[in-house]
């Protein structure tokens, strides 16, 4: 053996238990927070796939194996796919007129000496710091055909006949929520990209005016290019919120009238909690998990691009 | 400040003024009609003020909705559970960003993959999780979730914060002798200060909103939290609509000032956030 070798096999087994020494620490650092989010994230996730081969109502001790019959009743139920085109729906809306308008409201706020430019940023993003329970009954009001301030104000302007209960008709109850989720998330949405603005030189759109561009042309080829790793983490955050929609459908119409606002996170809920169909609603949310993984590979797939 | 829009200046307030009227009108609308009577609401115009402030409405939500009750246990699971998500989260960080360990970036993985994931995939196992440990209905209901479901972000902004710190610091505070334990607690921890401030508050207004788990883990309504408690007033309240706008003034007012105070607070966190 070469002095070499010798040198490098003693030093493996010091390097080795180094290593074995630093893990063993790190773990010890780890495992107050690895034990609670074990307990009740991860395994819950694991055991709803458990719960879904199974009839359990919620209440008693035990519970039947039933194999893969929730499976079943699930591609035979209409709702099940009225729920998942819902919530795709909800994510269309969620990656583009939210963003949309949280751009607009940034690029307004962020010009040149704006008076009072501090309250409007206050202002624009507080629906984002309320809960969804509250905006929802807020927007309740304003739809009401009794005493809303919506069809209150379309009678006054002549236009009776549009003058409808909002939340009470299959027709419209959709667009009426989602009206009032687009208003909350366009204020956090408003927050990020405030923030990727103020990070891009003024000089840059002052080289592209100079260079006669138009401002649409420096939008479209200057400003949104720059913003594109906002925009990744808004329609990152647009897709984590439909995927889970609830608070404000559940407070606004409960997924009604019929099922016209349902989606897979109401649903869960749904059969659960009311239905008291634990097994049938484990099923659903092994959908919404797949659901999921399938959007997330698609979400990074366009991240690379 | 960079200049986005060429938009004359007149048209850019227009527009900033649209704006902020859409966002505030709904807020002060209802909290018109929250000193409105039943009748008033039903019957005067919606754009009336009322004839004389009914502080009634206030009573009826403060003792009849049990507002008090709902303030008092959301406040003791939030606090709670804020504390708890901070403390089991800045070791967790600490060993992210300063240590080399066996199975680091499968862990890093498993929580990125908790942050991502709609927590009502968990909803039907943690119920009978929770009951078969005897805590549904108990604050501990809603703690224990809270604290699993908000450590993924958590960790990962304080990662992030951890590893801007300059490893001369714990390299120093080794050669005098300082255990890891000790460079964690009073080296680096000190140091992030600012930023679990802002995790902490950031962290409050998300528990103090939070609906799914609160309306399906509790039920009674000795321990509903505020979202839950105001969804259960609403839905009883259809015959005293003044009364029930009070609840909701009433729900909406903590977390405005908790906003209107720690603004720039919740805001670093958010923009720390969306950047790791």
């Amino acid at each position: 053996m070469s002095e070499a070798a010798v040198r490098v096999a003693g030093r493996r087994p010091s390097r080795l238990a180094r290593q074995f020494r630093e893990t063993a620490e790190s773990y010890a650092f780890l495992a107050p927070g690895l034990l609670v989010y074990a307990a009740f994230v991860l395994y819950p996730i694991v055991e709803s796939v458990l719960i879904s081969g199974t009839n359990w109502d919620g209440n008693s001790p035990t519970a039947n194996f039933v194999g893969i019959a929730n499976y079943i009743d699930l591609a035979r139920d209409p709702l099940v796919w009225k729920s998942i085109a819902h919530t795709l729906i909800w994510l269309v809306i969620n990656i583009t007129v939210a963003p949309a308008l949280g751009l607009a409201m940034a690029a307004l706020v962020n010009q040149r000496h704006i008076v009072g430019a501090q309250f409007f940023r206050t202002v624009f993003f507080l629906p984002a710091t309320i809960t969804a329970v509250v905006i929802g009954f807020i927007w309740q009001w304003i739809y009401s055909p009794l005493y809303g301030i919506l069809d209150a104000w379309l009678r006054d302007a002549g236009l009776s006949p549009l003058a409808v209960d909002w939340l009470g008709q299959p027709g419209t109850a959709l667009a009426a929520v989602a009206v009032a989720n687009c208003w909350q998330n366009a204020a956090l949405f408003f927050l990020f990209y405030l923030a990727g603005l103020q990070q891009i030189p003024p000089e840059i759109h002052e080289a592209a005016y100079i260079e006669g561009a138009s401002d649409l042309q420096t939008f479209r080829y200057v400003t949104f290019p720059l913003l594109r790793s906002t925009t990744t983490t808004v329609v990152a955050l647009g897709i984590i919120f439909s995927l889970r929609q609830f608070d404000l459908v559940w407070t606004m119409t409960e997924g009604g009238p019929g099922s016209s606002t349902e989606t897979l996170g109401t649903y869960i809920y749904r059969t659960a909690f009311l239905f008291n169909r634990m097994g049938y609603s484990a099923a659903l949310s092994v959908v919404l998990l797949v659901l999921t993984l399938i959007v997330a590979i698609g979400f990074m797939t366009w991240r690379e691009r | 400040m960079a200049r986005t829009l060429r938009l004359a200046r007149p048209l850019t307030y227009f527009f900033l003024v649209i704006f902020a009227a859409i966002t505030l009108l709904p807020f002060l609308w209802l909290f018109v009609g929250s000193f409105k009577t039943n009748v008033e609401v039903l019957t005067a115009s919606p754009f009336s003020l009322p004839s004389a402030p009914h502080w009634q409405n206030y009573v009826t939500a403060w003792v009849q909705g049990g507002f008090g009750k709902y303030l008092k246990n959301s406040v003791i699971v939030t606090i709670v559970s804020d504390f708890l998500v901070l403390t089991l989260a800045a070791p967790i960080a600490f060993v992210f960003s300063k240590k080399r360990f066996f199975g680091k970036r499968t862990l890093f993985a498993l929580f990125t993959l908790g942050m991502v994931l709609p927590p009502q995939i968990a909803l039907t196992s943690l119920f009978r999780l929770l009951k078969s440990l005897g805590l549904l209905n108990t604050y501990f209901a809603l703690i224990l979730p809270y604290a699993g479901f908000f450590l993924p972000l958590t960790i990962i902004v304080l990662r992030g914060f951890f590893a801007e710190l300059p490893d001369e610091l714990s390299e120093a505070a080794t050669i005098d002798g300082a255990s890891s334990r000790q460079i964690f607690l009073w080296v680096l921890l000190p140091l992030t200060r600012p930023i679990l401030i802002s995790l902490g508050v950031l962290n409050f207004v998300f528990m103090w909103n939070e609906f799914l788990f609160a309306v399906s883990f509790v039920y009674s309504s000795d321990r509903r939290t505020i979202t839950a408690g105001l969804f259960q007033f609403v839905g009883q309240q259809y015959s005293d609509l003044g009364a029930m706008a009070a609840g909701i003034v009433l729900s909406t007012i903590p977390i405005v000032i908790v906003y209107l105070i720690f603004q720039r607070q919740i805001v670093r966190g958010l923009i720390a956030g969306a950047l790791k």
